[in-house]
């Protein structure tokens, strides 16, 4: 037996207490005959035996009062009309949409002759306008001369030069007096005669 | 009075399904924040854990199985959020810095303190309550279902898949160890 000098040990008295506390014995923990005589004939074992009961009583009471001090009537109220409220919700369900292929035929673009033939006849007007564009691009009359073209430019490097650099208004009015008298401007020259000469205007 | 509520879902009769869960939720909603209480500590996390655990009930209560007593299936499917419930805050601990203690706001104080706040506030409370978060989680577990939530072995056995010796056994060494904890400091 687990008996030592007559009493019980701890673990036995634990095994015992809690088999008490239970509400089903379990033969294999309960006190035997003599166990039970013991306890209650010897002062020291009871009062142990009182000491441990005692111990779970309080931790039991401790327990309770934790949390009974946080939940009070009025929170358990409120925490209960909180579930019945969550469940309604849950209760809710979902508005589902329906998918656009469920409303029905929506008609296409090959199932309707009428829209082919506007398509087709854009597509046919878009082709004939870029191929006009390019006829008459590529006609002798029409086409730009790459030698006038750079015949208008003076690309040297000091030409480049001189328009970067700071100039007066008379030297700046010079230049264009120079350009204007130049070979190459003679389309201008009438548009020229109709604007007053620098030294005109100086003179008077 | 599951059962019955089971039928009354299964017959389309949501409405009145929903009134009678209300009773059940009267008859085990203390036991269940004391339950709560012993594994959270915070009493917003109590009250979220209760709430989900009611709300877990009520969804999955089709499936209940008449053969196991609702005490059992409730609180396996109450601890069982409990523990999700402190794993995910100590994610949070250990990611996310805590808030400054100030900016919470406090709870509200009863004016006068009641009979529980004043055995909390004891020596002996506080030092009980100590010693009973120092047990480790499966002997807490054991010894919360068995002392606070006044459950059988053979029920505990059944809420928390073990076998009764195994139970028995972890209630026995949480009782060795509170008792140790708490003789030695007196």
């Amino acid at each position: 037996m687990t008996m030592r000098q007559n009493h019980l040990s701890d673990d036995r008295l634990i095994d015992i207490c809690l088999d008490r506390a239970s509400d089903r014995h379990d033969t294999a923990v309960a006190p035997t005959e003599s166990e039970e005589r013991h306890l209650r004939s010897c002062a020291p074992c009871e009062e142990r035996w009182t000491r441990l009961a005692r111990l779970l009583a309080d931790v039991r009471e401790v327990a309770a009062a934790q949390a009974d001090a946080h939940f009070t009537p009025d929170r358990l109220a409120r925490q209960r009309a909180r579930v019945l409220q969550r469940i309604d919700h849950e209760a809710r369900h979902g508005r589902v949409l329906a998918f656009p292929a469920a409303l029905g035929h929506v008609p296409t673009f090959t199932s309707r002759p009428r829209m082919r033939w506007v398509a087709a006849a854009a597509a046919a007007g878009l082709f004939i306008g870029v191929a006009a564009e390019h006829v008459t691009h590529w006609m002798p009359g029409r086409r730009v001369q790459p030698a006038a073209v750079a015949n208008t430019v003076d690309v040297r490097p000091d030409a480049l030069q001189l328009a970067t650099a700071p100039l007066s208004e008379e030297e700046f009015l010079g230049r264009i007096e120079l350009a204007a008298e130049g070979a190459a401007s003679a389309a201008l020259r009438p548009l020229d005669d109709l604007t007053p000469r620098v030294w005109e205007v100086a003179a008077r | 009075m599951a059962a019955e509520i089971k039928a009354l879902v299964l017959a389309g009769k949501r409405e009145a399904a929903r009134d009678r869960f209300a009773e059940i939720v009267a008859v085990h909603q203390r036991r269940a924040t004391r339950i709560a209480y012993q594994y959270l500590r915070d009493v917003h996390d109590v009250d979220e854990a209760v709430q989900d655990a009611f709300v877990k009930v009520f969804a999955h209560i089709t499936n209940y199985r008449e053969d196991l007593p609702f005490d059992v299936w409730f609180t396996r499917i109450l601890v069982n959020g409990c523990l999700d419930l402190r794993k995910a805050r100590a994610r949070r601990l250990r990611w996310v810095l805590p808030a400054p203690a100030d900016g919470a706001p406090p709870e509200p104080v009863a004016p006068q303190p009641s009979p529980e706040e004043r055995l909390l506030a004891s020596e002996c409370g506080r030092r009980i309550a100590a010693a009973v978060d120092q047990l480790p989680e499966r002997q807490r577990t054991v010894f919360t279902l068995c002392q606070i939530a006044e459950q059988s072995t053979s029920e505990v056995s059944r809420t928390l898949g073990l076998r009764e010796a195994t139970v028995r056994v972890h209630l026995f060494r949480a009782v060795r160890k509170l008792r140790t904890l708490l003789e030695h400091e007196s």
